[in-house]
């Protein structure tokens, strides 16, 4: 019986052990996953005490690849500067059906395209917490390359550090650029 | 007797413990990716991409075009030039190559060469896309026959995998000069 009772401690002692030293691990994993996906109107969403926007999202094909596509998206974050800064960073990623994921491209070359496909031909650089002040929405930039017969079907994820696993869902139907100067600049519509 | 049994029990578990914490791996040795090895055709299937290596070239001199202004580089060693088909599995990923030398001596891809077209440093990997890519080392010339070309994710090597093409049998295709396209 005073042997159970030695056993029992070691393992009482072993499980506090795994809590203690998995419990940082885990909660860091939550911080890169978005597990707790709600899903979000169209074009409105809050997250975090931030008002999530979706004011643009066109897509067009480059006419020597057309199996793959560009995808422009405008969005905007409104909400106390306090809770913007509780987000730390902001990421909005693409998401398919099955689960595959497209993050915003960086690289000045492609950048260009944003100044091509916007309605204002402005590049408002990609999504950060210190562009958002309170006082008035702050407008965002974002571009994907990503496979054409993917753009009926996806998932706009957007969160922060600070809210994963949580983050905002919202169904993207992008629309075909139109403009004349895309044709000029050798980028298709649908 | 119980005292002298209970001193070589504590003795025998601190030797134990001595010895456990001896030999114990160090950080970078127990968090090296997996290993992947790339089939015959040269085909090798990470967890996050797909990559088959097309060719392997190397060259004394490489030039290219960079804002409309010609760019020559050349080497004292030689340039090892790897021309890689890669195709993003799950998420958007960068990858880093390095060229595992034939006397064991590792080589991370020229600094020199990264505003080259299409290299493997400026490049990033989408699911569902295939793009071409070179990664461009400097080395000297017998580090080439009996080398092997590695590719992983970028800073991400952590419980990932690593593919690991096979040997160079023979020496490359030698260009006095080479000039990388777009």
């Amino acid at each position: 019986m005073k042997n159970l009772g030695w056993l029992a401690v070691t393992l009482a002692l072993f499980i506090v052990t795994l809590v203690l030293t998995g419990w940082p691990a885990f909660k860091d994993l939550g911080h890169q996953r978005e597990w707790k996906a709600v899903a979000a109107s169209s074009t409105e969403g809050e997250l975090h005490g931030i008002q999530v926007g979706i004011r643009e999202v066109k897509a067009a094909v480059v006419d020597n690849r057309p199996d793959r596509a560009l995808l422009f998206l405008r969005m905007e974050l409104q909400g106390p500067q306090s809770a913007m800064e509780s987000w730390t960073d902001c990421r909005a990623s693409l998401q398919s059906a099955s689960g595959e994921r497209w993050l915003p491209i960086e690289g000045y070359s492609i950048r260009a395209a944003i100044q091509i496909l916007a309605s204002d031909g402005k590049d408002n650089g990609n999504c950060s917490p210190a562009g958002v002040t309170g006082n008035a929405p702050a407008t965002f930039d974002q571009i994907y390359r990503l496979p054409a017969g993917e753009l009926d079907n996806l998932i706009l994820k957007v969160s922060g550090y600070g809210t994963r696993p949580e983050a905002l869902a919202f169904p993207i139907r992008p629309k075909c650029a139109g403009s004349p100067r895309l044709n000029a600049s050798g980028f298709r519509c649908f | 007797m119980i005292s002298v049994g209970n001193i070589a029990v504590v003795l025998l578990g601190a030797a134990a413990l001595g010895g456990m914490m001896n030999t114990v791996p160090d950080y970078n040795s127990s968090f090296q990716p997996f290993s992947i090895f790339a089939d015959q055709d040269g085909i090798g299937k990470g967890r996050q991409f797909t990559a088959e290596l097309t060719g392997l070239k190397s060259a004394k001199v490489i030039s290219y075009a960079q804002f409309g202004q010609e760019v020559s580089r050349d080497s004292s060693a030689t340039f090892l030039i790897a021309e890689l088909s890669i195709t993003g599995q799950t998420e958007s990923r960068q990858l880093e190559a390095i060229w595992l030398g034939a006397t064991g001596r590792q080589y991370s891809q020229s600094a020199r060469l990264e505003d080259a077209p299409r290299n493997l440093s400026s490049a990033r990997f989408e699911p569902g896309l295939t793009d071409r890519t070179i990664a461009v080392f400097e080395m000297p010339e017998d580090e080439i026959v009996g080398g092997r070309l590695v590719l992983a994710p970028r800073a991400s090597m952590v419980m990932d995998g690593a593919v690991y093409f096979a040997e160079a049998e023979a020496a490359p295709a030698n260009h006095e000069m080479l000039r990388l396209e777009p």
